[in-house]
C-alpha cells in the first residue's frame, strides 16, 4: 500500500529509504506482542505482566525495560536508595513526550503529557465501555482508530488544553493504522535501531488500554476470530505525540530531539545487562530472596517419602492448588487425622461454560488458556419445565423493571425526580450498609430470584439444545471427562466413603476487585459450578459402570460432594446433600463438623496476618471484614506465593508451608505416557507462574504493573479502574492488596517449581513445549525434581543439565 | 436562660476538642470516637427538635449581632441532622477504608475539623460566625484535596478550588458589610425582622447588592458552571472525601441563601440570577453526565447538574423544595460515591434479555400523557397550586418529565402487561411520594422559610417557560434518541458535551499557567504510596 494517502502530509512522500513499510509492519507486530493482556474486573484474570518478554532471558527483560520503559523489576533490597538514583544517566529512547517531560523539568501536567495520556485513556473508555455511560459516542462504529479520527474532527479538547493544530495533525493522518505508524516514524526521522522500541514506548505509556486491547485480540483468537484495535490504539498513541510534536516549536525542542534520535541510534544491546550496576545489585537483591525461600523449602523436602498408608482414608477431600488451599488442607488433616487431602486445579477438568438462569451466554469456567468445551446451564433444582419457565420470566421481568428504574435514576431530567422522590431512602441504605446489616448492591448470583428459588439453583447437566446452543453432557462425554479428570487428579484408588471435591470463592463486598480473590482457575469465577458438575458426573451410576470398563473401580460406597471454600471465612459450604444416600447421612454430618473445626482453626492461624489477636474474637472479626463495604484488605489472596509442587502428599504432609505453595496432586508412577505431567506443566504451572509474576509486578513496581492506591480507585467503562480522575487503565493488582502499611506482604521472588517426576520426562516436556521451555531457560522460574529418595535436582539455566541440590 | 440553646454547638466543639485533644493516637479509635460525637450531634439536633418554643436561640457573646452565638430553627436543625448522620458515616468508612495509610490519622483529624466547620456553620447564630466557618470549611477542604500532595491533578483540582473559594470568601465578606450597615446586626433574628420591615417598605440598595453578592458566593461555591471544574476532579482524594464533599461541603451554598432566604427573597435580581445559572448548570450538568465513562465523573457531573437543579428551585423561591432536595440528594449521593465499588457487581448482574431496537416515536407521546394524567391527578388530591408559583409549575413538570421516562422505558419494543403494570404503580407511588414530601417539607418548614404566592415577574415566567421547554426537549432526546442516532452533527454534538464543553480543559490551561511550578516531589517517608509516584 502506498504511503501517499494524503498529500497534504507532506513526509509520508519519501518512502523510507532506511527502512522499508515491512519492517515497520514487524516492528508494529513486535511492539504489540510485548503488551500483556487484561481481563476486565468482572472475569478477573492473574497475567503475567511480562508475558511479552519471556522469550528473552530474565536479566535482558530487565535491561531492555530500563533502558526502553525506565522502570525497575527488580527488588530494591534492604537498603533502598532514594527515588531518581541510578535512573539511567540519559535516555536511550526517548518519545516526543518524553523529550517534552525533560524539557519542562519533569512537569507533566506543562508538557502536555498528562493531558494526552488522559485523552487517549478517555477515548478508550468512550470506545471499549461496556455499561457506564448512557450516551455512547456514536464514533465508535467506524472502529477504534478511525472512530478516533471521525471524533477528533469535531473535538476541541486538545486545542483548548494549548495544542495548535491538532485537529488538522489528525486529520492529515492516513485512514490504515498502520501507514499512519509508518508515516509518523518516517515525520520523526526515528532511527532504524529504535524503531522497535519507539513503539514500544509509544504502547508501554497507555499499557492498561494496551493490554485491554490484546485480550480483545488473544479472546478472539480463542473463538478463531482476529481483532486489530491493538494497532489502531499504538497508530492513535503515536499520531497523538505528532500532534505535539508539531504543536512545538521551539528551538531548544528541535536541538533536543535531534540529539535524542542520535543517541538512540547508538542504543546499546540488552544481553550486556551485567554491566549495568543497578541490575547487578538487584539481581543480588533478588537471587538472596529466592535463595533464603528455597533453602527452607527444599530443605522440608529433602526427606525420605513416609510410607503410604494403605488402610481406606477416612475422607478424600481435593481442593484447587491454590496457595490458600494449603493452611485450610494443614487443618483438615488435623482435625480430620485419617483424611487424605489431594490439590488440583479448582475447575476439576471441568471447562465449562456456565451460563446464569435467564441469559444466553456465560462465563468461561476455565484456565484463560483453555477454551470451554461444554456448555452447562444454571437450572432450579426440583422444578419442572413450566416452574422454571416461569422463575425465569419472572427474573427477565425483573431485570426489565430495573432496567426501566435506572434509567429513570440516571436520565437527564428524571434523574432530579428520582432525588426528590427516592432519595430519602438512601438515609436507611446508607445506615443498614454501614453497619455491615444489608449489601450496596444484591450479588449478582441471586438478583432478581426470590431466596427459596436462589438456594435451589444449581447446573444443569442433561444434554440438550438451548436458543441454538447444545449444553450439558451426553453420556459418552461424561465417562471421557471423568476417566480424564480423575487420571489428572491421579485419583485412582483409595477412595474413601466420601469424596469431597472443594472449588473455592472469596466473599467480599464494595470491592471492584473481588474476582481477584475467586478461583483463577475457573477465570475469576468461583469454583462452585465446576465442582457441582464434577461431582453429579462422578456419582452418575453409568459412568460408574463406564468407569470400570476402562479400569477405574470407584467403590460403590464412594459418594463425591461439592464444596465452595470461602477463602475470606474459611466456611466450605456443601452442595447437592439431598442427593446423598441415607447410607451416607452420618458420614456427612461428621464432614460438616469436621470442616467446621478446621474452619476456626484456620481462621487462628490467619488472624495474625490480618493484624487481629488469635482469640476467640478474631472469628467475628473476619466475618465482619467479608461484609465490610470499606473493607480494603478483606483476605490476603495469593499474596506470598512462591512455590510450585507437584507431587503426592506424601512429600509434603505435616510441613508447613505458610500458604506460599500451589500443590498439585501427581504420582508419576500412575502416569504412565507422562501425559499428566505434560498437562501439569503446560496448564496449572503456567496459570501459576502468572499469578506468581503478576505479584511480582505489582510488588517490585506497583505504579508501573499494579492497580495503584484502592482508595482513589475509580472504576471506568464496567471494565477496570482508573487511580484518580484520569491516566491509563491500571493492571495488576492494588497495592492494599500487597502492603499491610507498614511493609509489603508479598515478598517478590519467582516461582520455585518442585516436580516429582524423573528428570528424563520433565526434559522431553520441555522439548516439546516451547513456550514452558522460555520460563525455565530464561529464568522466569526455577525447576526441581523431587527423586523418590528425597533428593532434590536442580535444572541448569538453557541446557538440559540438572546439578544436585547442596 | 438555659442551656439547651447551646446544646447543637456541643457537636462541632467536641469533634475538635476530641481531634486538637493529644490522647487519641491510634487512628482506628478516634474514627470510631469521632463517628460516635457525630452521632450525639445527630441526637442534639432530634432533641432540639422536640424542645418546646419554637427556634433555639442563645445570647450573643460579642457586639451588635457579631459573635459566638447559635441559632436553631427547623432549617438548621434538619441541615445539623444531615451532616451529623453522613459525618457519622463517612468517620465509620475511613476507619478501614484508610487503614494502613502513613498518614491515617492525619486524614482523620482533617476530616472530622471539616466536619466540625460545617457543622458550625449550620448552628451559627450570625452571618459572621456563619462566614467564619464556612471559611474555616474551605481551608480544611482545600486540605483533604491535597491529602496526596504528590498527585499533580490533586494539586491542580485544589488549586482551581483556592480560587473560586477564595473569590466566594471576599463576596461573602462584602455581603455582610453591606447587611451589617444596613440593618445594624448580623444576627439571624435581628436580620430576619429587618427582612420583614423591608418586606412592607422598600429594599435599600445596599441590601439589594448584598443579596446579589450572597448569590454569587454560593453559586461559586457550589460548583456551578462555569467554576464546576474543581468538582469533577476530586477523585485524587479519598472516596469518603467525595461522599462527604459531594454530600455535605457542597451543600453551604445552597443552605447559605436558605438562611437569608427572608433577605434574598426581597431582591429579584439575586433570584434571576440563581435561576438562570442553576437552570443552565442543570441541564448542562445532566446532558454532560450521560456521556461519561467513569464512575466517578459521572457522579460528579450529577452532582453538578443536582446542585444547579437545587439553585433553580431557590431562584424561584420554592424553598422548601430546595431543602428537601439538598437532604435527599446528600443522602443519595454520600451512599452512591461510597458504594461506587459495587458497579461491578452490578456490571455482572446487568445482562439484558434483548438488545433494545430504536422505539417507536409514539411511545414518547403515549408515556407523556399517561405521566401528565398521573401527575395532575394526585396533585389535585394533594391540592397542589399550580396556578400561582412559576415554581411549582416548573417542579411539576420536571415531575411529569420524569415520569415520562419512567413509563416510556417500560413501553418499548416487547410491551408485557408485568412490567406496565409495575412501572405505572412505581410511577403513580412517585408521584404521591412527591407531592407528599413536597407537601410535608412545606408544612414543617412553614415558620422558618418564606412561604409567599408572589405575583410571577415577567423574568421569573420567561425563566420557567424557558426551563420547561429545555427539559421536555432533553426528555424527548434521552428517550428517542440517545444510543440510535448517528452522523457528524450527533458526533460533533457529543464530542463538545462529552467534554463538558470544554469549560474545565480551558480553566486547567489558565491555572497552569498562572502556576507553573510544579507540586513537590513525595516526602521520602515509608508512605505506603511512595512506591507509587514514580
Amino acid at each position: 500500500m502506498s504511503l501517499a494517502l494524503h498529500p497534504s502530509d507532506a513526509p509520508a512522500t519519501a518512502i523510507l529509504p532506511e527502512f522499508g513499510r515491512q519492517k515497520i509492519d514487524a516492528a508494529v507486530d513486535s511492539a504489540c506482542a510485548r503488551m500483556a493482556p487484561l481481563w476486565p474486573l468482572r472475569t478477573f484474570v492473574a497475567v503475567n505482566p511480562f508475558l511479552g518478554f519471556t522469550d528473552r532471558p530474565f536479566e535482558e527483560a530487565c535491561a531492555a525495560l530500563r533502558r526502553i520503559a525506565r522502570v525497575d523489576i527488580l527488588p530494591r533490597g534492604e537498603k533502598a536508595e532514594p527515588e531518581g538514583v541510578g535512573a539511567p544517566a540519559s535516555a536511550t529512547v526517548a518519545t516526543v513526550a518524553e523529550i517534552l517531560d525533560r524539557l519542562s523539568e519533569g512537569d507533566r501536567q506543562a508538557s502536555r503529557t498528562v493531558f494526552m495520556i488522559d485523552e487517549i485513556s478517555r477515548w478508550c473508555a468512550a470506545y471499549f465501555d461496556e455499561g457506564q455511560a448512557v450516551w455512547r459516542t456514536p464514533s465508535r462504529r467506524l472502529g477504534l482508530y478511525l472512530g478516533w479520527k471521525a471524533a477528533m474532527t469535531h473535538d476541541r479538547n486538545a486545542e483548548a488544553m494549548g495544542v495548535r493544530g491538532f485537529r488538522a495533525t489528525v486529520a492529515s493522518a492516513p485512514d490504515d493504522p498502520r501507514a499512519a505508524v509508518a508515516a509518523v516514524v518516517d515525520a520523526l526521522g526515528i532511527p532504524a535501531r529504535a524503531v522497535e522500541d519507539y513503539l514500544f514506548r509509544a504502547l508501554y505509556d497507555v499499557r492498561g488500554w494496551a493490554g485491554f486491547a490484546r485480550q480483545k485480540a488473544w479472546t478472539a483468537a480463542l473463538h478463531g476470530g482476529a481483532d486489530d484495535s491493538l494497532v489502531d490504539l499504538l497508530a492513535v498513541r503515536v499520531v497523538w505525540g505528532h500532534a505535539l510534536f508539531k504543536a512545538q516549536q521551539s528551538p531548544a525542542f528541535a536541538a533536543a530531539w535531534r540529539e535524542a534520535m542520535a543517541a538512540a541510534a547508538r542504543s546499546p544491546a540488552d544481553a550486556r545487562a551485567g554491566e549495568d550496576a543497578k541490575i547487578a545489585q538487584g539481581l543480588a537483591c533478588l537471587q538472596r530472596l529466592e535463595g533464603a525461600y528455597q533453602e527452607r523449602l527444599l530443605a522440608a523436602l529433602s526427606r525420605p517419602p513416609s510410607a503410604a498408608a494403605v488402610t481406606r482414608p477416612s475422607l478424600t477431600a481435593a481442593f484447587c492448588i491454590d496457595v490458600r488451599s494449603e493452611p485450610f488442607r494443614r487443618a483438615l488433616e488435623a482435625a480430620c487425622p485419617g483424611a487424605e487431602t489431594l490439590g488440583f486445579a479448582g475447575f476439576f477438568g471441568f471447562p465449562i461454560e456456565y451460563v446464569p438462569l435467564g441469559q444466553a451466554h456465560g462465563g468461561a469456567q476455565c484456565p484463560v488458556l483453555l477454551t470451554p468445551k461444554f456448555v452447562v446451564r444454571e437450572g432450579v433444582k426440583g422444578a419442572d419445565a413450566k416452574d422454571e419457565a416461569q422463575v425465569l420470566g419472572l427474573r427477565r421481568l425483573r431485570r426489565r423493571a430495573f432496567k426501566a428504574w435506572k434509567a429513570f435514576k440516571l436520565s437527564a431530567v428524571s434523574s432530579f425526580s428520582f432525588v426528590e422522590t427516592a432519595g430519602l431512602l438512601f438515609g436507611f441504605k446508607l445506615v443498614g450498609d454501614a453497619l455491615g446489616l444489608t449489601r450496596p448492591v444484591a450479588h449478582p448470583r441471586s438478583d432478581g430470584i426470590a431466596p427459596d428459588v436462589a438456594r435451589r439453583l444449581g447446573p444443569h447437566l442433561a444434554a440438550e439444545t438451548r436458543d441454538g446452543r447444545i449444553t450439558g453432557f451426553d453420556a459418552r462425554q461424561r465417562i471421557d471427562m471423568a476417566e480424564a479428570a480423575l487420571r489428572a487428579m491421579s485419583l485412582m484408588d483409595g477412595f474413601a466413603r466420601l469424596v469431597l471435591l472443594a472449588g473455592h470463592g472469596s466473599s467480599t463486598v464494595n470491592n471492584p476487585h473481588s474476582a481477584g480473590l475467586d478461583c483463577g482457575a475457573c477465570g475469576g469465577h468461583t469454583g462452585e459450578a465446576n465442582a457441582r458438575v464434577a461431582a453429579a458426573i462422578l456419582n452418575d451410576p453409568t459412568v460408574r459402570e463406564g468407569l470400570a470398563t476402562r479400569g477405574v473401580i470407584v467403590p460403590g460406597d464412594t459418594w463425591f460432594v461439592a464444596g465452595l471454600h470461602d477463602t475470606t471465612t474459611d466456611d466450605v459450604a456443601l452442595f447437592d446433600l439431598e442427593q446423598a444416600p441415607a447410607t451416607h447421612s452420618p458420614d456427612l454430618a461428621q464432614l460438616k463438623t469436621r470442616l467446621a473445626e478446621a474452619g476456626a482453626h484456620a481462621r487462628l492461624q490467619r488472624a495474625a496476618r490480618l493484624g487481629l489477636a488469635p482469640d476467640a474474637r478474631a472469628h467475628a472479626a473476619i466475618y465482619g471484614r467479608a461484609q465490610d463495604w470499606s473493607q480494603v484488605r478483606p483476605e490476603w489472596g495469593l499474596a506470598g506465593c512462591a512455590g510450585f509442587i507437584a507431587a503426592p502428599r506424601d512429600a509434603t504432609r505435616g510441613l508447613d508451608l505458610g500458604g506460599r505453595a500451589f500443590l498439585h496432586a501427581y504420582d508419576w508412577r500412575a502416569d504412565k505416557s507422562f501425559a499428566t505431567l505434560e498437562l501439569i506443566m503446560t496448564a496449572p504451572l503456567v496459570v501459576a507462574s502468572w499469578i506468581n509474576l503478576q505479584y511480582y509486578g505489582s510488588t517490585v513496581d506497583n505504579a508501573a504493573f499494579g492497580a495503584g492506591d484502592k482508595v482513589l480507585h475509580n472504576v471506568v467503562g464496567a471494565i477496570g479502574v482508573l487511580e484518580g480522575n484520569g491516566g491509563d487503565l491500571k493492571a495488576g493488582l492494588p497495592l492494599q492488596s500487597l502492603h499491610d502499611g507498614r511493609r509489603f506482604v508479598h515478598e517478590p521472588v519467582r516461582l520455585t517449581t518442585v516436580l516429582a517426576a524423573p528428570i528424563g520426562a520433565v526434559d522431553s516436556v520441555l522439548a516439546k513445549h516451547a513456550s514452558v521451555r522460555d520460563l525455565v531457560d530464561n529464568g522466569w522460574l526455577h525447576l526441581f525434581a523431587h527423586d523418590d529418595d528425597g533428593v532434590l535436582w536442580r535444572r541448569a539455566r538453557g541446557e538440559a543439565r540438572w546439578t544436585l541440590w547442596r | 436562660m438555659t442551656i439547651l440553646p447551646w446544646l447543637p454547638w456541643t457537636g462541632p466543639l467536641l469533634l475538635t476538642l476530641l481531634v486538637l485533644a493529644p490522647g487519641v493516637r491510634e487512628p482506628r479509635r478516634l474514627a470510631d470516637m469521632a463517628a460516635f460525637v457525630a452521632l450525639w450531634s445527630l441526637a442534639s439536633a432530634a432533641v432540639a427538635l422536640v424542645a418546646p418554643g419554637g427556634a433555639l436561640r442563645t445570647p450573643t457573646v460579642g457586639v451588635a449581632g457579631v459573635g459566638f452565638s447559635g441559632y436553631l430553627d427547623g432549617l438548621s436543625a434538619t441541615m445539623l441532622a444531615l451532616v451529623s448522620l453522613v459525618g457519622a458515616v463517612v468517620l465509620r468508612f475511613s476507619r478501614n477504608y484508610l487503614d494502613g495509610d502513613a498518614r491515617h490519622g492525619p486524614f482523620l483529624r482533617t476530616l472530622a475539623l471539616t466536619l466540625a466547620a460545617v457543622l458550625a456553620m449550620v448552628v451559627s447564630g450570625n452571618l459572621a460566625l456563619t462566614g467564619l466557618a464556612w471559611l474555616a470549611t474551605g481551608v480544611g477542604l482545600r486540605r483533604l484535596l491535597t491529602f496526596y500532595r504528590h498527585r499533580p491533578a490533586a494539586v491542580l483540582c485544589a488549586r482551581k478550588n483556592l480560587l473560586v473559594s477564595r473569590i466566594a470568601d471576599f463576596l461573602l465578606l462584602v455581603a455582610a458589610i453591606l447587611l451589617w450597615r444596613a440593618a445594624g446586626s448580623l444576627d439571624y433574628v435581628d436580620l430576619f425582622a429587618r427582612a420583614a420591615e423591608w418586606r412592607s417598605t422598600a429594599l435599600p440598595t445596599s441590601v439589594s447588592i448584598a443579596a446579589v453578592l450572597v448569590a454569587l458566593a454560593a453559586l461559586l461555591k457550589s460548583a456551578q458552571i462555569p467554576v464546576h471544574g474543581w468538582l469533577l476532579e476530586v477523585m485524587e482524594t479519598p472516596t469518603p472525601v467525595s461522599a462527604l464533599l459531594h454530600a455535605g461541603v457542597i451543600n453551604g451554598g445552597g443552605f447559605l441563601v436558605l438562611r437569608l432566604s427572608p433577605v434574598i427573597d426581597l431582591a429579584p435580581g439575586a433570584l434571576a440570577l440563581l435561576a438562570v445559572v442553576g437552570a443552565a448548570t442543570a441541564i448542562v450538568g445532566s446532558l454532560v453526565m450521560l456521556t461519561q465513562t467513569s464512575v466517578k465523573v459521572s457522579l460528579a457531573w450529577s452532582t453538578v447538574a443536582q446542585m444547579g437543579f437545587m439553585m433553580l428551585e431557590l431562584g424561584l423561591s420554592a424553598y422548601a423544595a430546595a431543602l428537601l432536595h439538598i437532604v435527599a440528594h446528600s443522602l443519595y449521593k454520600a451512599h452512591a460515591f461510597l458504594s461506587s465499588g459495587s458497579v461491578v457487581e452490578l456490571a455482572r448482574a446487568a445482562w439484558s434479555p434483548a438488545p433494545g431496537e430504536r422505539p417507536h416515536p409514539g411511545r414518547f407521546g403515549l408515556a407523556l400523557a399517561g405521566a401528565v394524567a398521573i401527575a395532575l391527578t394526585v396533585g389535585g388530591l394533594f391540592r397542589a397550586d399550580l396556578v400561582h408559583a412559576p415554581g411549582v409549575v416548573v417542579l411539576g413538570a420536571v415531575l411529569v418529565f420524569g415520569l415520562t421516562q419512567l413509563l416510556a422505558q417500560a413501553i418499548d419494543s416487547r410491551p408485557s402487561g408485568y412490567v406496565l403494570v409495575r412501572a405505572a404503580g412505581l410511577a403513580i407511588a412517585l408521584a404521591v411520594a412527591w407531592f407528599g414530601l413536597q407537601a410535608t417539607s412545606e408544612r414543617l418548614l412553614a415558620d422558618v422559610l418564606p412561604m409567599h404566592a408572589a405575583a410571577a415577574s415577567p423574568l421569573a415566567i420567561a425563566v420557567a417557560v424557558a426551563v420547561i421547554a429545555a427539559f421536555a426537549a432533553l426528555t424527548l432526546f434521552q428517550v428517542t434518541a440517545v444510543g440510535h442516532v448517528d452522523g457528524p452533527r450527533w458526533r460533533a454534538l457529543h464530542a463538545h458535551v462529552a467534554n463538558g464543553l470544554y469549560l474545565n480543559t480551558l480553566a486547567n490551561r489558565w491555572v497552569l499557567r498562572l502556576w507553573s511550578k510544579p507540586p513537590r516531589p513525595p516526602a521520602a517517608s515509608p508512605d505506603i504510596n511512595a512506591g507509587a509516584s514514580a
